[in-house]
């Protein structure tokens, strides 16, 4: 454990509190585990795992409420939330499909744009430039 | 300048995307950019300060800044929207991987990425945004004085060490670690205190968490207070402790040190930053530790000198002028190229005015007056709005360019009816109080008029005018154009002694114009006193030009057949008129041959009584046939800037018997010596009859001041100010 500050000695704090710890019979407990790693996030993998993980919303993460609970909730509300979740399925259903077809389209065009910009004749910013190079039509007088 | 929006999620105040907006819309101004708050969210109680993004009129060069806090539905929204798109990271996004693929998938979407710490501007670079710019927070210090704290409210058990932690800087994923400090805490001092300030917000699993925390004594959630409540608990604390990781900005913990309580600071995200070396920040969550450690900076005067003085040192570096400063270089890009101003003959002035025309007002007629005189040295545009009503602000008049009296007038819808009931309930709660920015502005969008292509035409057009006069402080209208423009500004106040002036927003209002011309020199004295810091002013007022009048043309029109006390402005509670009703009844009452009372203007209330004629609206001739005729002239009002009736009245060579709760009208009797000031039915009798007895000489002192109060002085102290703008931009 290190003190940041400058307006007091760190070091000299901490072994003073260190010191107080151990007159109480206390030895530093254990660190914290780290925090998750901060690697980059490729959003489109991110997305499709996560709608993956989620589109079954009868399969929810573990709930925190108590199973007496819920069960007396399944018992008095069970028709009323089988439509909800059948109205939910049948989004998560669409969200998916358009998902999927968006990210079919992105991978074709940018399959399409990589291929285009292999042939160094149709680049798009050459086909600009030729349109610039055109000569101007001549405005009548 | 750009347009520049920003987009949150929700609007809940306490919530750092939602604090940070507001702050930045203040600062945002003050660089010429206007801009509205909207959410996706927007609350109606909010409304209509903060609006909802489907009513925001977009153009394709408008900027929108999407305040982002975690993943979230805005992300989607701020992809399609058909304008010019930023972000601003506002929580970092280290624990949570959907954060980070929305952060990711804006990169290549988004043409800028603001960052409040340079902690926040490396997450935004590992997600993959190249034109990320780092601008500086800051904290409003003032605010959090000894003298901001109501007292006793809410109460803190004192000679107990108390402990601050903003519930919303908890670790949303660990919670419980506050818990864990205050068990270890107890140990120590059974009678500690664990204060949880704010909302529980960004919490996973609040239940269990409250669960576990009602068990433990000591620990109290007080929930998001008002601000002035805050600044109690915090200055009644002993520590602030802030377990958080993913802070980006440090900004709760400098609310702390501007309220001169130690901070012991868990060291990630912006904190190590923030505090760069002030206040205690600790590297490992060791409970056992930390415990020791509060109770040792609690209970150690020395020590806890030494922290608040290292902690008001660094909060230097978080004034709003530093922020300011940042943000201009962060936000160059909007700027845009700066629009040609050509060297002219007449330098070209907008006049800026909550309503304009014929509008019964007395900062409105002063800033008719003005136009129609310095149309001859200016090239003059008025812009105001479409409302005649003051009360209502309803668009009455049409919008775009017209002409009155030869000058251009550009008149632009106002966006939000004011409704009374509504202000005067949130005038009730806030005034008296101390309050935070966002509570102030709220206030100020209410009192209204909200006029976006006003504004607009400023952000994006005020580049062309080379100077501007704005007229009266307290209405949104000048409150949020001032700032835009101020360098080039002449504020005419107009301010009054009353509980709106005492709002710190108003502060930029009346330090950042190039100069105020005020109208007396008690008005002086009142600005003097509440901004000490306010831009060079000078005693200008307004000119008299007396007008013939025929008493018996007004006597025979309006059927009046007695001598009469005469007032002309609005007809209206604020202006004192009940009072006056009330005086005169009594005057009424108790004299044998009492005068009549006649009230001009418009009305908002019902005028009655024996002897009372209410006419309404007058014409100018009118108003000095009805002058020419007059016993004495009234002023009721308590709150007044500069009264142009009383001026009127003394070049009329009439007495004026005035409200002795004004300051200006006092002063205005007092230096002229031509009339007596009122505070009760008996004292108004007493005027009256001394104004009787004494007319003449009174009525020469009046014509002797009114013969000082020249246009032609006026005209050249405005030409002389806004020459000083023109030559020294």
């Amino acid at each position: 454990m290190k003190l940041l500050g400058r307006s007091f000695d760190g070091g000299r704090l901490a072994k003073e509190v260190r010191a107080r710890l151990t007159a109480r019979g206390i030895t530093e407990d254990s660190p914290d585990a780290p925090l998750d790693d901060e690697a980059p996030v490729d959003p489109h993998a991110f997305l499709v795992q996560a709608l993956e993980a989620d589109a079954d919303p009868v399969q929810a993460p573990p709930s925190a409420s108590p199973g007496l609970l819920r069960g007396l909730l399944r018992f008095a509300a069970g028709g009323v939330l089988e439509e909800l979740l059948g109205r939910q399925r049948a989004f998560n259903a669409h969200v998916r499909d358009l998902a999927a077809q968006l990210s079919a389209e992105v991978i074709e065009l940018r399959q399409r744009l990589a291929e285009l910009e292999r042939q160094p004749g149709k680049r798009p910013a050459d086909r600009a430039e030729r349109r610039r190079a055109k000569p101007r039509r001549r405005t009548p007088r | 300048m750009a347009v520049v929006h920003q987009l949150l999620l929700r609007f809940r105040r306490g919530e750092p995307a939602t604090e940070s907006a507001i702050r930045l819309s203040a600062l945002l101004r003050r660089l010429g950019h206007w801009g509205e708050l909207a959410a996706l969210e927007p609350p109606r109680s909010e409304a209509p300060w903060v609006r909802s993004l489907g009513s925001l009129r977009l153009r394709r060069t408008d900027w929108v800044l999407g305040h982002h806090a975690g993943a979230s539905a805005l992300t989607a929204r701020l992809l399609l929207l058909g304008c010019r798109r930023g972000l601003v990271l506002d929580v970092l996004p280290s624990a949570d991987p959907g954060s980070r693929a929305q952060l990711a998938g804006l990169a290549s979407r988004v043409e800028l990425a603001l960052a409040p710490s340079t902690a926040a501007a490396r997450a935004l670079e590992r997600a993959g945004h190249r034109n990320v710019m780092r601008f500086t927070p800051h904290v409003e210090a003032d605010r959090f004085g000894q003298d901001r704290a109501p007292h006793g409210r809410p109460r803190l058990a004192p000679g107990r060490p108390v402990v601050v932690c903003d519930a919303g800087s908890l670790a949303p994923r660990r919670p419980e670690e506050v818990l864990a400090f205050h068990r270890e805490l107890l140990r120590l001092r059974p009678d500690a205190q664990l204060l949880l300030l704010g909302r529980l917000h960004a919490l996973q699993g609040v239940r269990p968490f409250v669960r576990q925390a009602v068990r433990l004594r000591g620990l109290r959630f007080l929930g998001q207070r008002a601000h002035d409540e805050r600044v109690a608990v915090l200055r009644g604390a002993q520590l602030f402790l802030s377990l958080a990781e993913n802070d980006a900005s440090g900004e709760s913990l400098l609310e702390a040190m501007a309220a001169d309580l130690p901070v012991l600071a868990f060291a990630t995200g912006a904190v190590p930053e923030a505090l760069d070396g002030a206040g205690v920040g600790f590297t490992e969550k060791r409970f056992a530790f930390l415990a020791e450690l509060a109770v040792q900076l609690s209970e150690s005067p020395a020590l806890r000198e030494r922290v608040v003085e290292g902690q008001r040192r660094r909060l230097g570096a978080f004034s709003a002028e530093r922020a300011e400063k940042s943000l201009r270089v962060a936000l160059a890009t909007l700027a845009g190229p700066t629009l040609p101003r050509r060297r002219r003959r007449r330098p070209r002035v907008a006049v800026l005015v909550q309503r304009y025309g014929d509008v019964t007002g007395g900062a409105e007629a002063l800033a008719r007056s003005i136009v129609r005189r310095m149309s001859r040295h200016w090239e003059v545009t008025v812009l105001t709005t479409c409302a005649t009503d003051h009360l209502t602000w309803g668009n009455t008049l049409p919008a775009g360019s017209s002409s009155v009296d030869g000058a251009r007038v550009v008149r632009f819808p106002v966006r939000f009816q004011r409704e009374m009931p509504v202000l005067n309930a949130l005038s009730r709660r806030l005034f008296g109080r101390s309050l935070d920015r966002g509570e102030e502005e709220r206030w100020v969008a209410l009192q209204g008029p909200l006029v976006p292509g006003l504004w607009r035409h400023l952000s994006e057009e005020g580049g062309r005018y080379d100077g501007f006069v704005a007229f009266t402080y307290l209405y949104a209208l000048t409150a949020w154009a001032v700032p835009m423009v101020g360098a080039r500004t002449l504020l005419v106040p107009t301010a009054h002694d009353e509980p709106p002036l005492a709002f710190e927003c108003y502060r930029e209002v009346f330090e950042r114009p190039r100069g105020l011309l005020v109208s007396t020199p008690e008005e002086l004295g009142l600005v003097r006193r509440r901004f000490p810091h306010h831009a060079r002013a000078r005693v200008v007022g307004a000119g008299v030009e007396r007008r013939p009048g025929d008493p018996r043309r007004f006597r025979r029109r309006h059927r009046v057949d007695r001598p009469y006390l005469l007032y002309v402005g609005r007809v209206e509670a604020g202006k004192g008129i009940p009072e006056l009703l009330a005086f005169h009844r009594a005057l009424w009452a108790s004299e044998r041959e009492p005068p009549a009372l006649v009230l001009a203007g418009h009305a908002s209330l019902r005028a009655e009584g024996p002897g009372v004629h209410a006419l309404g609206r007058i014409s100018e001739q009118d108003k000095w046939d009805a002058l020419a005729g007059a016993t004495a002239v009234v002023v009721p009002s308590p709150l007044e800037s500069l009264s142009l009736l009383a001026l009127e009245a003394f070049a009329a060579g009439v007495p004026v018997i005035g409200n002795a709760h004004s300051d200006v009208v006092r002063g205005q009797l007092r230096r002229s010596g031509a009339g007596r000031v009122y505070s009760d039915a008996a004292t108004f009798r007493e005027a009256v009859q001394a104004v009787i007895a004494r007319r003449a000489p009174l009525a020469r002192k009046g014509r002797a001041f009114a013969a000082k109060h020249r246009w032609s002085n006026v005209v050249q102290a405005y030409r002389q100010e806004m020459k000083r703008i023109v030559e020294e931009p």
